[in-house]
């Protein structure tokens, strides 16, 4: 804890130091430093939160789950802002501009998994669970097996998520600030670490309000000028758009994000389906006190979500509008700072130094949030699931399974760090496919078979599940994006770049298939007691009694 | 305090997986079959997405996918509704009952 103070005395010294050393981004045409005053102002507020956080935070369902005493409103703000990264803000509206339909492909595949989470997850989810998603898998299954496997399903996911975010992040503030790259990950990781280990949940959930409120601000002060340019009217905004636009009318129909049907199916099947099987977006759903304040924070997730996409989509033909043809926007006939930052670009050109410094904070905000969220999630695998379970055993030691998560999060914290500057070049947006792709081959099967399906048996679930993760895996590896583009073989061993449609099936039909051959003893009182944990997932009986202890 | 097969015997308990079934099915097919109509647009015909909306610049595609958009509001709306009508005052039954209340 000390150290960590220390390290922020000494934190706004090195950015300065930074500055002035590789004064070569875009702060050297940012005629004063907004930015940077905002980017403190919300440092200097999260790190007193978490500071007050951390005098809060004494038990394990502090730690983890807040002690269950966020409101259904609040949780939904939250979990719009552990959702609403920066990949997608940036990446979204970079992408609209780029090429305009192929951005709302995006959006809509990342919105409608959340109807799927509430009518299908949200509520038995927080009936069966206490900290985890593996609480819900292994309620009636064998423990070690089952949390080992949703260990590290939730673990390689977050890594995934992470490596993107942190990628992300380490570009942005490198143009923003003119820092190095790797300072610029370092910093993160030591923030987010920071936020985590001390605050645990309590912290994380208010850093993830305080930049839900900012973005959804920014973001719409930012559609409401672009929709003032064009008179309120959507026609004249699409019209001056395909105008100007190189590929004009090309810009309203899907371009060259999907080229074939299996790909369209696969990228849609993981979009719609991983959003129910990530591990930080789950947990949240434990800070609540139950199903009924659970059921209300999909309904302002969602309501938040699709109203901040509908944004985005305005942001980038905003900036189709607005930015082409404005020459100081542009070096040698592309745009500055690379494909992510026409938003940060458009608010330069909607108002000026001051917007521009409050968008770029914004963005980091979202940043340090969201994988401060991730790390949560990651740390808590790790600790709960693991330590707590298959070390600790019947031996509930709360202190220690804390003491045990702060030590995960440090560790994953450096880990993250350090993948962020090893896949410095890697494609953010395909990392996030991945994560998400694996969230729903191996994560969402096993979650939801284990809460509907009595015919679900330990052995099923295993073998399933780790098909699942594997197929998503190994596909990946030898498809086009790893075996040509990073290996560079000459050609593909499997040759399409999104697998989720051929991992998801096999989960399924693998489960499915060692669960009804399953004869032995074990297996058969694991369907007897399905039926007593089904009463429990649709009242909640028993639900609050077995998260006090 | 009831044991969970007393209360799969309860008629409130049958009536309860009952009301959850009529709405849960239902949404879950039309969200899914909407996407994935889509989607499978998107893959097989996606010029014809790029066809003109009511005559103006807007085209169908983006017609559609904002309609999908708003469509997610509706279904939650839909379903959040019906739960605080239907199913809420269900599960409280149940519950008073199953912890001797009433």
């Amino acid at each position: 804890m000390k150290l960590f103070i220390i390290l922020f005395a000494l934190l706004p010294l090195s950015v300065f130091a930074g500055q002035e050393n590789t004064n070569t981004g875009i702060l050297a045409w940012m005629s004063n430093n907004h930015a940077l005053m905002m980017f403190f102002a919300f440092v200097f507020l999260t790190v007193g939160i978490t500071i007050w956080a951390s005098k809060r935070t004494k038990s394990t369902k502090d730690f983890y789950a807040a002690g269950g005493g966020i409101s259904g409103f609040q949780n939904g703000l939250a979990i719009a802002g552990d959702y609403m990264s920066a990949a997608s803000f940036l990446g979204i509206a970079g992408l609209v501009y780029a090429s305009g339909f192929d951005g709302l492909i995006y959006a809509i595949g990342f919105l409608v998994g959340w109807p799927i989470v509430l009518l299908l997850i949200a509520e038995p989810l927080r009936n069966l669970g206490k900290y985890t998603f593996a609480d819900v898998a292994s309620f009636r299954l064998q423990q070690k097996p089952i949390r080992i496997l949703a260990a590290s399903g939730s673990l390689i996911t977050v890594i995934f998520y992470l490596i993107a975010q942190m990628v992300g992040a380490g570009k942005l503030i490198e143009l923003l600030f003119g820092l190095q790259y790797e300072t610029a990950v370092v910093i993160i990781g030591v923030l987010m670490t920071f936020y985590v280990t001390a605050g645990g949940m309590l912290a994380t959930t208010w850093v993830q309000l305080i930049k839900a409120v900012l973005l959804l601000a920014g973001a719409t002060l930012m559609a409401i000028l672009v929709m003032a340019q064009v008179g309120f009217n959507f026609e004249t905004l699409f019209a001056r758009a395909v105008d100007v636009h190189a590929k004009g009318e090309l810009i309203m129909a899907p371009g060259t994000l999907v080229t074939d049907p299996v790909s369209a199916i696969s990228l849609g099947m993981a979009l719609m389906f991983g959003t129910a099987g990530l591990p930080h977006i789950l947990m949240r759903f434990f800070t609540v006190r139950d199903a009924v304040q659970a059921r209300r924070s999909v309904f302002y997730a969602t309501g938040f979500i699709g109203y901040f996409y509908i944004l985005t989509f305005i942001i980038g033909f905003g900036a189709i509008i607005l930015l082409i043809g404005n020459n100081y926007y542009f070096v040698d006939g592309a745009i500055k700072g690379g494909s992510n930052m026409p938003a940060i670009h458009l608010s330069h050109a909607l108002g000026g130094d001051m917007l521009m410094g409050f968008i770029s904070a914004v963005a980091f905000a979202t940043i340090l949030a969201v994988v401060s969220g991730l790390t949560l999630a990651g740390s808590s695998a790790i600790s709960h699931d693991l330590y707590a379970t298959l070390i600790l055993k019947g031996d509930r030691n709360e202190k220690k399974e804390i003491r045990a998560s702060q030590i995960a999060t440090v560790c994953l914290g450096a880990i993250a760090v350090l993948l962020g500057i090893v896949f410095e070049n890697q494609n953010v947006a395909f990392m996030v496919g991945l994560a998400f792709c694996v969230a729903a081959s191996a994560n969402f099967p096993i979650l939801l078979l284990s809460m509907y399906w009595k015919g679900l048996t330990t052995r099923g679930a295993v073998v399933g599940g780790a098909a699942g993760l594997l197929s998503a895996l190994i596909l990946v590896i030898i498809g086009p994006t790893v075996w040509v583009d990073a290996f560079h073989f000459p050609e593909a061993i499997f040759p399409y770049k999104y697998p989720a449609l051929f991992s998801i099936s096999a989960a399924f039909i693998i489960t499915w298939l060692v669960s009804i051959t399953d004869k032995s003893a074990s297996a058969q009182n694991e369907r007897i007691a399905f039926d007593t944990q089904f009463v429990r997932s649709q009242t909640g009986l028993g639900a609050s009694e077995a998260s006090d202890h | 305090m009831l044991t969970p097969d007393q209360i799969r015997q309860m008629p409130e308990y049958h009536a309860l997986t009952q009301a959850r079934k009529k709405i849960l099915i239902p949404l879950s097919i039309i969200i899914v079959v909407a996407y994935f109509a889509l989607v499978l647009t998107i893959g097989f015909f996606p010029h014809s997405l790029g066809a003109s909306f009511l005559g103006g610049t807007t085209s169908i595609g983006v017609a559609l996918g904002v309609g999908l958009i708003l469509l997610c509001f509706v279904i939650t709306g839909i379903y959040v509704t019906y739960a605080n009508r239907t199913i809420e005052p269900l599960v409280k039954k149940i519950q008073d009952k199953a912890r001797g209340d009433l």
